[in-house]
């Protein structure tokens, strides 16, 4: 009787661990990023299942609300920097599911200057055409006559326009890695933790029957002494 | 079934703790010496429970079981699923420390209830007492829905709507749960009646 009991248990036990690999979890994550002037987040239910059409709400430091959405049928909500300040970002996925993220003002000063580069680098890019002429012919030239130097493009400009492709590639890159990163910061309940948790309630059971067999009358001495 | 962080306004926290409080101190009080082993193997079977998944449109809801825990544990199921509410908050960040009352209200007072409504009944033959374990789980789940809808909605009046999402997409894990105390109660009552009620 009591061996079919804990088989029964057993078989819970492992339906349970069966499970917890791929199925979603009572819990929101939401996650964000900062790509040249724009934030970028992600609201999942951590096992991978998004939250679509949840409200996401972003705060500054002072707790004033700056802006709000919902998320698309991926999950994602994207909108641009309101505020260079400590953001908080909150995802309400509905009854009673609700997951922030922090954006440091650090991260977005840094995001905005590469911008700012940018924009003094534009005009540069918009200059007359007759300006841009001389410097294409010295390419030109200067693939036919290395001797040549070509001193129309000023090694500033030269900079600003490396960092430009520099940065779109880069951001293009980044995009599935921070995705990936996403996962990785809000992990699912694993063997470890499910373990553990059973480890303390077992623990927990001889605590209780500790103190409560000592303040019953001991059966077992009283046995002894029978 | 677990509320997060922030979620909650302050009185309805305090209130969730409340009921906790008085709900876990008569359950240990009822708890006798032969009870425990048994409280412990459902709140661990409780804790891993709530790992089942079952999606459901945008959300997701799980197996919370609380209809076999009540019937089985009476009182007793308050320190149960206080315990397991609270690991699964430190090992999986479900639910939260402040709203770890709540949450236990939630799904601890319907499991109370449930004994009441249903234990007295699983000594009666055949049908009646199969009737009574579905009804049972079916039931305990319906009510942690409507406790949800109804803290959510006396924190933010938003949320009035979301009594009905919440039992609408605990249907299916309504009707899971009634067959699995079903079974559970069947089963029990051919290899160990001196457990059931």
């Amino acid at each position: 009787m009591r061996k079919q009991f804990i088989i029964f248990f057993l078989f819970f036990l492992g339906w349970g661990f069966f499970c917890a690999g791929p199925v979603q979890a009572h819990r929101v994550n939401v996650f964000a990023w900062v790509e040249e002037n724009t934030i970028y987040t992600t609201a999942k239910f951590s096992g991978g299942k998004v939250a679509r059409e949840s409200r996401i709400e972003v705060y500054d430091s002072q707790k004033q609300l700056l802006l709000k959405g919902l998320t698309d049928n991926q999950g994602a909500f994207s909108f641009p920097v309101p505020k260079i300040d400590n953001l908080e970002i909150i995802v309400e996925a509905g009854t009673g599911h609700r997951g922030s993220w922090q954006i440091k003002k650090s991260e977005l000063t840094l995001a905005t200057e590469t911008e700012k580069t940018k924009n003094n680098d534009s005009p540069a890019s918009n200059r007359p055409a007759s300006s841009l002429k001389p410097q294409a012919k010295t390419v030109t030239t200067r693939t036919v006559t290395a001797a040549t130097p070509g001193p129309q493009i000023s090694s500033e400009e030269l900079e600003n326009i490396v960092r430009k492709v520099v940065n779109k590639s880069l951001n293009e890159k980044l995009h599935p890695l921070l995705l990936m990163l996403s996962e990785i910061r809000n992990p699912d309940p694993g063997l470890k933790d499910i373990l553990g948790g059973l480890g303390y309630i077992f623990g927990l059971v001889g605590i209780v029957a500790y103190i409560k067999s000592r303040k019953q009358p001991s059966a077992s001495s009283q046995n002894l002494k029978s | 079934m677990h509320i997060a962080e922030g979620v909650l306004s302050g009185p309805v926290i305090a209130a969730g703790f409340a009921v906790t409080a008085v709900g876990v101190g008569i359950g240990l009080k009822k708890l006798d010496f032969e009870h425990i082993a048994e409280t412990g193997i459902l709140a661990a079977t409780f804790f891993v429970a709530s790992l089942v998944h079952v999606p459901v449109g945008p959300s997701s809801a799980h197996l919370i079981l609380n209809g076999v825990i009540g019937l089985l544990l009476g009182w007793a199921a308050f320190p149960a699923i206080a315990v397991a509410l609270l690991l699964q908050a430190v090992f999986f960040q479900f639910g939260g420390f402040t709203t770890l009352g709540v949450n236990t209200a939630i799904m601890a007072l319907p499991a109370v209830v449930c004994f009441y409504l249903f234990a007295p009944l699983l000594k009666k033959p055949g049908k009646i007492a199969s009737t009574a374990a579905f009804s049972c789980g079916l039931l305990a789940v319906f009510l942690s829905a409507v406790l949800l809808g109804g803290a959510l909605y006396f924190s933010n009046e938003n949320f009035f709507e979301v009594a009905t999402i919440a039992i609408s997409t605990h249907i299916p894990i309504m009707i899971i749960e009634g067959f699995i105390t079903l079974f559970c109660i069947g089963f029990l009552k051919k290899v160990r009646p001196e457990m059931l009620p």
